[in-house]
């Protein structure tokens, strides 16, 4: 149904002249407006603050409005299926628990140990969960990829990257987790080349967590889009067939990949964590 | 594409941060609890199981152990009251034969004197026959009791002789 909307939106893109790629990234990109079959329903937008000489567009987009429906989602299915306490959760409480155990089990205790990964469940399971539904509404027509939005990625990277430095100075002490970033009992020298790595080091692995999250979601995105525009582009529907199931075949692994998107954030960002508050050297 | 929203980075912030709060008291407290208090519930079941089988186990051995010591006992019980039996059996025959002999011993020296007796009464009538028979035939003058005296040291001489063949 999407891809309907879509293509019949492409075609009028492209009589107003409109170029093929320009329309798939403008199908992608976050916007001010939510196309509902058509209709475009506009987004309330602020004029930009100036803060601290910051340029802040506090506008709802339709990327804040997809993460508000993920968090609304995920509210109400939690706040549902745990209504009752029960010893042993049935049916959709089970399968939530199942999931948050994995997160407790095999995300946060291996990489925390046993305090700090139970403290930091809560937190590593909401990261998950939010991280999944937002890319997993991508699948769903008429929502769009928040995930998708390398602000949104960021955003969440800077927050595991936040974490990783409370909890190391948390566990080592402010002055000691600082000394102990980089090893002990190097010829001096070597420690001109360390230190600086050691500080990129910091700031690279939240880098490459947002662009990971971020480049995985919108590459299955504009890869559907491009196999469906090859009917726009070839001007014929002969090539329908082939191009619907490649879409069909890209959004079944888009699925999967966005499972795997999520654990991977969270699991780095576990790590991440562990990494600071277990410092090795 | 690229470029970091400050706007957008903020609302994520806030929507994170507010679902984490809220899912925090709506979610991960009741869940977690829950399933931290299952464990334990398990963890305590699964002592007290032990336990149930160790004091089962421990049980079973006594009784075992009791078992055998009576078992034990009895047997010793029944070895002594076959060697108390075989004691009273013995000593009952032996009184048996005792007594048996006692008797035949009794009998003979009844039979020994009986005979004697007969003997006697015998060698008395042997002779008045012969001091009747010898007077009627011979009639002679002699007076009946020294007759006697010589007729009784003849038997008496018979009376021997005979005894020792």
């Amino acid at each position: 149904m999407s891809a309907l909307l879509y293509i019949e939106e492409a075609e009028k893109g492209a009589e107003k002249g409109e170029s093929l790629g320009e329309y798939i990234m403008h199908h992608i990109q976050d916007s001010h407006e939510w196309n509902l079959f058509g209709y475009h329903l506009h987004l309330p937008t602020f004029k930009p603050l100036h803060v601290l000489g910051i340029e802040l567009d506090l506008s709802i987009t339709l990327h804040v409005l997809m993460m508000w429906f993920a968090a609304l989602f995920l509210i109400l299915a939690f706040g549902l299926a745990f209504r009752k306490r029960r010893l042993i959760p049935t049916g959709f409480a089970g399968v939530l628990e199942a999931m948050t155990l994995f997160v407790r089990d095999e995300i946060a205790i291996p990489n925390l140990g046993e305090k700090y990964g139970k403290r930091l469940t809560p937190f590593l399971a909401t990261m998950f969960f939010f991280i999944l539904t937002s890319n997993l509404m991508g699948m769903i027509p008429l929502f769009a990829t928040a995930t998708g939005n390398i602000s949104v990625t960021a955003s969440l990277a800077i927050v595991t990257f936040v974490t990783t430095q409370l909890y190391g100075m948390i566990n080592n002490g402010v002055v000691g987790y600082w000394k102990n970033l980089a090893p002990h009992g190097l010829p001096a020298p070597l420690y001109l080349i360390i230190i600086p790595i050691e500080i990129l080091g910091l700031f690279t692995k939240p880098f490459a967590l947002a662009m990971r999250l971020f480049a995985n979601m919108l590459a299955g995105h504009t890869v559907i889009y491009a196999l469906l525009g090859l009917i726009i582009a070839l001007g014929t529907l002969l090539v329908s067939p082939f191009s619907v199931g490649m879409a069909l075949f890209i959004s079944l692994l888009e699925i999967l990949v966005a499972f795997i998107q999520a654990y991977i954030f969270t699991m780095l960002s576990s790590l991440f964590i562990g990494m600071a508050i277990h410092q090795e050297h | 594409m690229l470029k970091l929203e400050p706007g957008m980075l903020i609302w994520t912030w806030v929507t994170f941060l507010f679902l984490l709060l809220v899912l925090r008291k709506l979610a991960w407290k009741p869940l977690l609890g829950a399933v931290e208090e299952r464990e334990r519930t398990i963890a305590e079941s699964l002592k007290r199981a032990n336990e149930a089988r160790e004091e089962a186990e421990r049980l079973l051995e006594e009784q075992q152990k009791k078992f055998a010591r009576t078992q034990e006992e009895i047997q010793a019980m029944l070895k002594e009251n076959k060697e108390l039996a075989q004691k009273m059996r013995d000593e009952i025959i032996a009184q048996a034969r005792a007594d048996a002999s006692k008797l035949i011993e009794r009998a003979k020296q009844d039979i020994e004197k009986e005979r004697q007796m007969a003997m006697q009464a015998l060698k008395e009538e042997v002779a008045n026959m012969v001091v009747y028979a010898t007077a009627r035939l011979i009639q002679s003058q002699l007076d009946e009791k020294k007759h006697r005296e010589i007729i009784d040291q003849y038997i008496e001489a018979f009376g021997n002789q005979s005894e020792k063949n």
